[in-house]
């Protein structure tokens, strides 16, 4: 009988670069400050990393493809190093690969790192490079990431008879709220308030999602170490133990068999619950402190709040507008920006929303430092909401 | 429905240099083997439908998606191209490149069952709605010049009452 992984594995270092259009730096500059960081946090030497993950969704466009980059930018001696790729979920997969490396008891301490440098593409939203096969223009449609999260938006509006303008406001106090906490955050990209008329009133990109809707694109890193929860005390006074890690992958009974009701994401509810299980969380709304969630497009945020079971279903609306999620409310999400903020250097994202959970459960958050969290919750999702990849790891004291 | 302006036909016709962005730069290529192999489905919008459980997919499955059933190589070809639909839901997307922004496109329920993403064609973005219905339409998807290819396939028409 599989036992889990809870309390085993401890997160003894993090870094995290500066997000952004980061023009100024180069894929192995950021790989270098997220690593320099994260080193000097745990309080290791280099030669105590027994192996790595390393994530990277669009290496075409960057680093190339393998393990190689991370070995020799690093100038780590001939340790094992694996690359992973999961859509958008790329840096919690990294994390996933080092904390098992460690609870398999195959190494003491590993490392995960995720970059992703998406600016040099040189215009706007995702890069259409590193493809879906050779097929997929002969069979498909004219799909973009705003697109096929504005079809959730269209249908949550519809099933709950929501008119397009409280649908609109409903999203748009996700961003501002979202944006609020993203100005007091130095390493975020868009440090800017902006108020929840300017997000109605921005141009559409795909109909219903505006620009506001929508998260930043950037380049940026962030990396942990993670070691034996029982040898954790030779390192650090205060470190942040990994209650669970869990990921779901979508069965394509979404639109193969086409039950799904289009309103919400399948695999985020799925990984949500094999997480509150092995973390032996009973209670999600109560019993978790705080959360960063994949927040690519609003709606993606408020679908979330539902299937991670933080509200009930068809009632975000009602939390959202009470307050709730925003960083003086019960449960607050994004309290760094999220990816609304900080954009989404896909590899890196889900390390970076790790990167929040660790400074706020050790209390070195600066001024978005939430009083006494005990429990944090990341959730990283790849792919579109009719077929995707989530991960959900839930941290604690 | 007929075009909206006389320049639309131009760009239509490539009798008019049209931006569509960095993006829209991508290169095609149309792969002729997988063609050959798989013609039925990209041409002839065949799906497969479980002889056991008789749940319809889009596009051709091996195994059924249906969780209760789950049979394995129990498939029969099953035609969606005459099949009318409901959009399941949709967008108007202005960040796809097009030459006829903003492209519009959904999902499709079947009658009788199955759903499918699908490019919408002949129809005003302002007017799509969750539930309207649709019939399919053959139509031009994308040229791959390089390879003197046209690349057909099916788009979802609303049918306007």
């Amino acid at each position: 009988m599989a036992e889990g992984i809870k309390d085993k594995v401890a997160i003894i270092g993090m870094g995290c670069t500066k997000f952004g259009e980061r023009f100024d730096a180069s894929p192995q500059d950021l790989m270098v400050e997220a690593f320099v960081e994260c080193l000097a946090d745990s309080g290791l030497e280099k030669k105590d990393i027994q192996a790595a993950w390393w994530g990277v969704h669009m290496p075409d466009i960057s680093v190339g493809r393998g393990a190689t980059i991370l070995g020799t930018t690093l100038k780590l001696p001939f340790i094992p190093i694996t690359r992973v790729e999961n859509f958008c979920a790329t840096g919690s997969e990294a994390l996933r690969g080092a904390v098992y490396g460690v609870a398999s008891g195959a190494y003491d301490i590993c490392l995960a790192l995720g970059m992703e440098k998406l600016k040099d593409t040189g215009y706007g939203g995702l890069p259409l490079a590193g493809g879906m096969g050779y097929k997929m223009p002969l069979n498909s449609f004219n799909l973009t990431a705003p697109g096929g999260f504005a079809m959730m938006a269209t249908k949550y509006f519809s099933k709950y008879n929501l008119n397009p303008q409280d649908g609109k406001m409903m999203l748009a106090k996700v961003s501002a709220k979202s944006h609020r906490n993203g100005a007091l955050n130095p390493k975020a990209h868009l440090r800017k308030e902006v108020t929840v008329e300017q997000v109605m009133n921005a141009p559409v990109i795909a109909w219903p999602l505006g620009l506001f809707d929508c998260c930043g694109v950037s380049d940026g890193s962030a990396a942990a170490i993670v070691c034996r929860a029982d040898m954790v005390k030779k390192f650090r006074p205060d470190p942040v133990f990994v209650k669970s890690i869990q990921i779901s992958v979508s069965s394509g009974e979404e639109m193969l068999y086409a039950k799904w009701d289009g309103a919400h994401v399948e695999p985020s509810y799925r990984a949500g619950i094999m997480a509150y299980k092995e973390a032996g969380i009973k209670n999600p709304r109560e019993e978790v402190s705080m959360a960063e969630v994949h927040d690519c497009f609003s709606i993606t945020e408020a679908v979330t709040m539902e299937d991670l079971q933080f509200s009930a279903r068809g009632k975000v609306k009602d939390d959202i507008d009470a307050g709730r999620f925003n960083y003086d409310g019960a449960q607050p999400i994004q309290i760094d920006g999220g990816l609304k903020c900080f954009g989404h250097p896909i590899g890196a994202s889900g390390l970076r929303m790790m990167y929040e959970m660790y400074k706020q459960l050790q209390g070195k958050a600066d001024k978005r430092q939430l009083k006494d969290p005990k429990v944090g919750l990341t959730h990283n999702m790849g792919g579109f909401p009719s077929m995707c990849v989530v991960s959900v790891c839930i941290v604690g004291k | 429905m007929g075009l909206g302006s006389y320049e639309k036909y131009l760009a239509f016709r490539k009798l008019m240099p049209c931006e569509i962005g960095i993006r829209g730069e991508e290169t095609i290529f149309t792969s002729f083997s997988i063609i050959s192999r798989e013609n039925r489905e990209i041409y002839g919008m065949v799906g497969t439908k479980c002889k056991k459980c008789g749940t319809p997919s889009w596009p051709v499955q091996r195994i059924c998606p249906n969780p209760d059933c789950g049979a394995v190589d129990q498939m029969e070809p099953y035609k969606f191209s005459d099949k009318l639909g409901d959009i399941f839901t949709y967008t108007s997307d202005f960040l796809a490149p097009s030459i006829d922004p903003p492209a519009s496109y959904g999902f499709i329920d079947f009658k009788g069952g199955g759903r499918a993403g699908l490019d919408f064609t002949d129809c005003d973005p302002n007017t799509i709605k969750v539930g309207m219905p649709v019939e399919l339409a053959f139509r031009i998807k994308a040229a791959d010049e390089k390879r003197a290819a046209i690349n057909y396939g099916w788009k979802a028409m609303p049918i306007v009452a």
